[in-house]
């Protein structure tokens, strides 16, 4: 059979489409690949040393808990973009993940995303401690995120910057050091929960301190009770 | 055409026998109804619901836990729809503290006419008492802070976790009486829950 010159233009085109369709169907296979790595500076804040992976904390009237961990991960999560059924970017995420719980049952964890959307998004710790969560940009240098129970406060962030900081009054600021107990410990953050406090309750954890390599150093309830590390 | 005839009369008559045979056999349910737990049991639990019970750490602390008892029924199937299903009694307090720690629950089960269950469980401990026929086993005399109580089971823990990573501060061990429930909780590090009698209700 003899093909005329259009026909042979689409025959070609044909066969590229489906060269690319069937490429494009692997999990990591697409048009373009993108890679989102987390820097030193974020990943200092994990608990680096096993050490200091099983740790007792004492409250103010004496009574002892131990923490340990339960999770401690390092990987990728996978996202894809597609047109008209064609996968045209992927995209690898680099995590970490650590999670710590007590014998009396509390939990708390961190979680650490790079950067994205061309750094509309700085690297973010997501941190949660039993009923209360927080995200923190740290591109941005704000609390962007509050969760507690099944309230929350989200602040809107496009490319022009934070609509409205004012919505969230929580802060978290760096400290160069702390004494707990009689041991100093150094590159930490104070977290101070200052929203939602038509919901708090007396267990409603207020303040969280947390020390880069180390993890968590104290945490206040609003009722008073104060948790250290021993 | 004959033989075409023949050949579906043939794969006909396998589906119909294949169907006849997949049918399960009749289920033979039978409803055993185990008789209540008898008061000589349900009284070796004191509490009462909507009491208030104290406990002392001892650092010195006084912790009150808000008692909720409740007795219900729940069902057990063995052979998931088709066979013996046993009905039973269950007896359930649960002692919640006002402390940011985990309660107390103490169930009473009972799971056959001659079988009880009593089972004491706090932060990962788990104390089982276990009674044949009715019957209560020998106990012994235990002091605390001077005060000598009767009658007291000593008891340790098995460690339920469901989580493969354990902590190492563990609940050790349990001492308690029918006439006041719980009397120590001791932690394994020394740590103490003991009996406070000055709770006001």
């Amino acid at each position: 059979m003899i093909m005329t010159i259009p026909a042979k233009i689409k025959c070609s085109i044909l066969l590229v489409f489906l060269v690319v369709l069937f490429s494009s169907c692997a999990e990591d296979q697409a048009l373009k690949k993108v890679n989102y790595y987390l820097s030193d500076t974020i990943t200092h804040w994990l608990v680096s040393d096993t050490a200091f992976m099983r740790f007792e904390v004492v409250d103010n009237n004496g009574i002892d808990r131990e923490y340990f961990m339960h999770a401690n991960e390092h990987d990728n999560t996978i996202g894809s973009s597609y047109f008209m059924g064609v996968k045209t970017q992927v995209s690898f995420t680099e995590y970490c993940y650590q999670r710590f719980r007590s014998n009396y049952f509390d939990e708390f964890s961190i979680y650490l995303y790079p950067s994205f959307n061309d750094d509309v998004y700085g690297e973010q710790i997501h941190f949660s401690i039993n009923d209360l969560s927080f995200h923190y940009d740290n591109n941005l240098n704000i609390v962007t995120d509050i969760y507690f129970g099944s309230h929350y406060l989200n602040l809107r962030i496009t490319s022009d910057g934070v609509e409205d900081k004012s919505l969230i009054s929580s802060s978290l600021s760096f400290l160069d050091s702390i004494s707990i107990n009689g041991k100093e410990y150094s590159n930490l953050f104070h977290f101070k929960l200052n929203d939602l406090k038509e919901y708090w309750d007396d267990y409603t954890i207020t303040d969280i301190y947390f020390a880069q390599g180390v993890g968590l150093l104290r945490y206040d309830m609003y009722n008073g009770l104060i948790f250290t590390r021993k | 055409m004959k033989h075409l005839i023949q050949s579906f009369r043939i794969i006909v008559l396998s589906a119909l026998s294949f169907l006849f045979f997949a049918c399960p056999p009749k289920c033979n349910n039978q409803l055993i109804v185990i008789s209540p737990i008898p008061d000589s049991i349900l009284n070796l639990v004191p509490y009462v619901d909507g009491q208030k019970v104290c406990l002392k750490h001892s650092e010195g602390t006084q912790i009150v836990f808000d008692c909720s008892r409740r007795r219900h029924t729940e069902f057990d199937d063995f052979d998931y729809g088709c066979g013996n299903s046993i009905e039973f009694e269950v007896d359930r307090t649960i002692l919640t503290p006002e402390y940011p720690l985990p309660e107390i629950s103490l169930s009473i089960k009972k799971i056959s006419e001659d079988y009880v269950d009593m089972n004491l469980w706090f932060a990962g401990g788990n104390f089982n008492f276990i009674f044949y026929e009715n019957k209560v086993d020998t106990l012994l005399e235990y002091v605390i802070d001077n005060h000598i109580y009767i009658n007291v089971w000593a008891l340790k823990s098995d460690h339920y976790n469901s989580y493969l990573n354990q902590p190492e501060l563990l609940v050790d061990s349990l001492y308690y009486n029918a006439e006041y429930g719980v009397l120590r909780i001791k932690m394994n590090n020394g740590e103490t829950y003991d009996y406070d009698n000055s709770c006001k209700n």
